[in-house]
Parts: C-alpha cells; sequence; structure tokens
C-alpha cells in the first residue's frame, strides 16, 4: 500500500533534543524501512533503514526546520543510502524481472488474472524501473513508494521543483509504457 | 489502479518486523548515550609483536595510529561495496549472536564449573623489515597460560619464542641471497631493533583475552562472575581502551570478549551485537589465519601507523563454531616500512583453550 501522505505529526522540537529523538525513529522507522525495502529488498532493509536515523542524528544540526519538513530530510537521507547500494537494487530489480520468465508455465486464465494484479506486473515493472536513470527512479519511488509530494521530493533531494515535475514525466511515462505493453499483450491473448 | 500505485503495490515488501525495528531503536539509543571519557590507551608491548626481552631496547611508539576515516575508511573500496560488505558483517554477526544463545551451533562453551586450571595456548608473530636486505623476517612468541579455577595459588605462564627468521618462500630466497643471516637490523611500526635468530625466551606477557583496564589479569573466577552478565560484560568491553584508533580499536577489543570462553554465551552474544552496531566493519569472505585456519573474516577501516604504513585489522572467526581463530593486521600501504602490501604484519593465534586438570607443564 502507498504510505500515507498526512503530515505526521511529530514535534519538529524533538530534533534538537535527544530525549526526544527516539519519537521521532517510532514514528518514521516503519515507512523508511518500507521504502528501503521496495527498492532493496528486506535483507538490506533494516540496515539501512537503521542506518538513515543514525544519520540523521549526527547531522541533526544540519537541519533546518524552516527549510522543510522532517519527513523528506529523511527520505532523503534514506535515498542517499540507498544510492550507495545500486547495483544491490540492479540486482534485486532484474531478479524480478527474471520471474516474468515464470509465469509462462501457468495456466491461462491463471495468467490473465494475475496480470489484473500489481503482482503479476512485477517483473515488467522492474524491467521498467530499472532501466530508468537513477535520478528518475529516486523521484518515481520516492513519490509512489514514499508517498511523497513534489515539493518534498525536492527537499528531499535538493533539486528544484521543476526537475521533480519533468524527471517524474519521463519515469511515469516509461511505467506506462511497460504497462502498456502488458494490456496489449492481454488483449492479443485473450482473442488468439 | 493508477500507475502509482500500481508500482507501490508491485514492490511493497511490507514493514519492519518487531526485532528489526527495536534493533535499530537500540542501535539509535547508543548513539545517543552521552559519551564517555576517552579511556586512556595503554602501552602494551606484546601486541606490538614481541612482549619479548629481545627487543628491550626498542623505542617503542606502540601502535600510535589513525584511523581512516570513521565508517568507510577503506580508500581502496567503493562506497558501495564497503557498504554491502557492512550489511553481510552486520548480519553475520547478528546471527552469530543468535545461534551462540540458541546453541544451534556446537559451540564448546564450557560452563563455569572450574576444573583446576584454565589454560590457553597463544601464538603470537610480528614481521620485521630488515633495513639492508629488502625482505621481511618474523619474530614468534608460544605462549602457554595456566590460570588456576578458584583464583587461588600460583599461575603458570611459559612462553617460547620460535626461531626469528624469514616465512614465505620470496623472503627466504632474498635471506638467502643475503647470506642466509642469523642477526639482523630490522624495523617495524617506527621501532628499529636488533634481532637474533635464536633469542632469549621473553619475558612473561598477558593471555589474549579479558584485559581488564582495572585489574589485569582477572582471576578465572571474576572472569566468570563478570562474563555472567551481559551487560557488565558489554561495559568492560566498551571501556577496554584498546592499543589502536576507530573502529578498529573496538572490533579488536570486542574480539577479545567474544573469543572469552568462560563467559556466558549470553554475555558474547551481547558482545556480538555491539559489532554488528559498529560503522565500518565489513565482512570480508574466507580468510586464513597466521596458523593456516580458514575463517570467516571481518575487517574494520583501515588505520595508519605511525611509518605510515596503513594496515587493515582482520578478526578470523571459526565459520563452525563462530568462535574466534585469530586476528590479524594486513599490510595494505607500505609507507616507510618497505614491507609489500597483502603481508601479515601482525596477528595471534588461539590454539587451544579450556578446562585441565594436569600439573602445568
Amino acid at each position: 500500500m502507498t504510505p500515507s501522505t498526512r503530515a505526521v505529526g511529530v514535534p519538529e522540537g524533538a530534533w534538537h533534543e535527544p530525549d526526544r529523538f527516539a519519537e521521532i525513529y517510532d514514528e518514521y522507522f516503519p515507512q523508511i524501512y518500507r521504502y528501503v525495502a521496495a527498492r532493496l529488498g528486506r535483507d538490506a532493509a533494516a540496515d539501512i533503514a537503521a542506518e538513515t536515523f543514525l544519520d540523521a542524528y549526527r547531522n541533526r544540526d544540519r537541519f533546518d526546520p524552516a527549510r522543510g519538513a522532517l519527513r523528506p530530510w529523511l527520505y532523503g537521507i534514506a535515498t542517499n543510502l540507498v544510492g550507495q547500494h545500486r547495483r544491490t537494487e540492479n540486482r534485486r530489480m532484474a531478479a524480478i524481472a527474471r520471474l516474468g520468465a515464470g509465469a509462462v508455465a501457468a495456466g491461462h486464465e491463471e495468467r490473465v488474472v494475475e496480470r489484473l494484479t500489481a503482482e503479476g506486473m512485477r517483473p515488467r515493472l522492474a524491467a521498467a524501473v530499472a532501466a530508468l536513470a537513477e535520478g528518475d527512479r529516486d523521484v518515481l519511488l520516492l513519490v509512489a513508494v514514499g508517498g511523497l509530494g513534489y515539493e518534498e521530493v525536492a527537499a528531499a533531494l535538493g533539486i528544484p521543483g521543476g526537475t521533480v515535475g519533468s524527471r517524474m514525466n519521463r519515469a511515469r511515462r516509461k511505467v506506462r509504457e511497460a504497462l502498456g505493453r502488458i494490456d496489449h499483450a492481454d488483449e492479443v491473448e485473450s482473442h488468439g | 489502479m493508477d500507475e502509482l500505485t500500481i508500482v507501490a503495490e508491485a514492490f511493497d515488501e511490507g514493514g519492519p518486523s518487531a526485532l528489526e525495528a527495536a534493533d535499530g531503536r537500540r542501535r539509535l539509543e547508543e548513539l545517543m548515550r552521552p559519551a564517555v571519557p576517552e579511556p586512556r590507551r595503554r602501552r602494551w608491548r606484546p601486541r606490538l609483536g614481541v612482549g619479548l626481552g629481545l627487543v628491550a631496547a626498542a623505542t617503542a611508539a606502540v601502535l600510535a595510529t589513525a584511523s581512516l576515516g570513521d565508517g568507510e575508511g577503506t580508500p581502496a573500496l567503493s562506497k558501495e561495496r564497503a557498504a554491502e560488505q557492512h550489511v553481510r558483517a552486520r548480519t553475520f554477526l547478528l546471527a552469530a549472536a543468535t545461534r551462540l544463545e540458541s546453541g544451534t551451533k556446537p559451540n564448546p562453551w564450557t560452563p563455569p564449573k572450574p576444573g583446576r586450571y584454565w589454560r590457553q595456548r597463544t601464538l603470537r608473530g610480528q614481521a620485521w623489515h630488515v633495513v639492508s636486505g629488502g625482505y621481511v623476517i618474523y619474530t614468534e612468541v608460544r605462549s602457554d597460560a595456566w590460570q588456576p579455577g578458584t583464583g587461588q595459588g600460583r599461575g603458570h605462564f611459559a612462553e617460547k619464542a620460535e626461531p626469528v627468521g624469514p616465512r614465505t618462500p620470496e623472503d627466504v630466497a632474498a635471506w638467502r641471497k643475503a647470506g642466509s643471516p642469523t642477526r639482523w637490523r630490522a624495523q617495524a611500526d617506527g621501532d628499529r631493533l636488533d634481532l637474533a635468530r635464536d633469542a632469549a625466551p621473553p619475558e612473561p606477557h598477558r593471555p589474549v583475552y579479558i584485559l581488564d583496564p582495572d585489574t589485569e589479569p582477572p582471576s578465572v573466577p571474576s572472569r566468570i562472575a563478570t562474563g555472567a552478565d551481559p551487560a557488565a560484560f558489554v561495559a568492560m568491553a566498551r571501556r577496554d581502551a584498546g592499543f589502536v584508533d576507530g573502529r578498529a580499536n573496538e572490533l579488536m577489543a570486542g574480539a577479545r570478549y567474544i573469543g572469552d570462553k568462560l563467559a556466558a554465551p549470553k554475555s558474547r552474544a551481547a558482545v556480538l551485537r555491539m559489532l554488528a552496531g559498529l560503522s565500518g566493519i565489513r565482512s570480508i569472505g574466507t580468510v586464513r589465519d597466521a596458523c593456516g585456519r580458514t575463517g570467516i573474516g571481518l575487517a574494520a577501516p583501515w588505520v595508519e601507523r605511525d611509518d605510515g604504513s596503513v594496515v587493515e585489522y582482520q578478526l578470523v572467526l571459526d565459520p563452525d563454531t563462530d568462535n574466534v581463530l585469530g586476528d590479524q593486521m594486513i599490510l595494505k600501504k607500505p609507507g616507510k616500512s618497505g614491507m609489500r602490501p597483502g603481508l601479515r604484519f601482525d596477528y595471534t593465534c588461539t590454539l587451544t583453550e579450556g578446562w585441565t586438570n594436569e600439573t602445568p607443564h
């Protein structure tokens, strides 16, 4: 499920109060974990998500609440850490993409039903996401998986809002193309 | 469904388990804990490889080192590679802690039921560069420590120096070419000293594990008592001043505690978890210790020594039992020492350890 896009109610002041930093962890760890797990898999997620908060704590003096909210800051750190694991992410996407070959053995009805679900679309989506430029991929997954708005993505990645928009457009087009091919294949198959 | 929802659902792996969330919180709380004053580093000749009478004249600036960065600190590796190895190390250490506590590996932990002596035999060694010969020789010492199980009475400690000389084929060849000398002027880590092939046995020094900064060496009952309490055991490991800087020191100090078979599995597991929380620690796969045994290698960020050489501290764990086989410093950059990269600069092997009712011999 897409994480909530609500403004999470952790007191901003806690950022500068070590004793209360754990509250921030409790509030945000599950969603940061989910974001990292979606990109790198569960094996690496616990460590990278925890590192996100350690990194945030070490650099908490650099956080300026006036320039943005906590959540994009945390997602920005997590995205940087994920960026140090590009090969892991690419291997994961490639592995998911390879799963597509296995579906051929399934029966026709089963195959069609499967393809109507997000799960069934994973292989082609993975191939499409793997083919995205790193910046485009970051934007797409921050929005789709992290549930961030464009302004939050801009703050998380430290890029202009316009850049977020153009990257997102490119990424969505590629994803739609991948999904469109699936729809087309289903159509052909159902007539065959 | 729009494509963003499809993407979110397609890659969703679910949220963290309670254990994962708790582990991350513990790491954060450790980081948030107020810093304790830096413990005073001790000077310990044996760690330099030779607490030996034969180096009494050495001008020891013992292991004054600088950590090359706190996290990555491993210039030859990409950040991504180092990060991958770190995840592997962390996963291994956490799994080893679980195995130790649950007894899923045949861990030869001896319960605290003392025999007459707790006996530990070790081998230590260090490389020295022969100034005029361009090759490397090693000093090696076998030690045999017998600590009384009751804490009462005399302990016994014996050391035997192995003949000093070259160990690798290329060094043996260079040594022969130089006329097979038996006395050398050698240097390592800023020290220069005269070495002889058949040196007198060295003065006694400490057993390998549990170097309590306050009362060294602790008695067997004291070790058992401390090792029964995970919190106290971890606290002691944290206080251990060690001999180098940075994460290498923490891994080196922690190794002595996870290797203490007098401690309860739960305490050693607690130290394994502490080490799992250290940044920059990497799993480097299968390595050999100085005694030729194969183990799982954990490495710390590199450290720079006095003479400009750069070394990597490696801890070698038995893949069957997770016990410590030994540790070693591998030279990564030669500095002024003249030694070649890849050389095993300094090492320790635990040969045997356990209770015995024998009479010291």
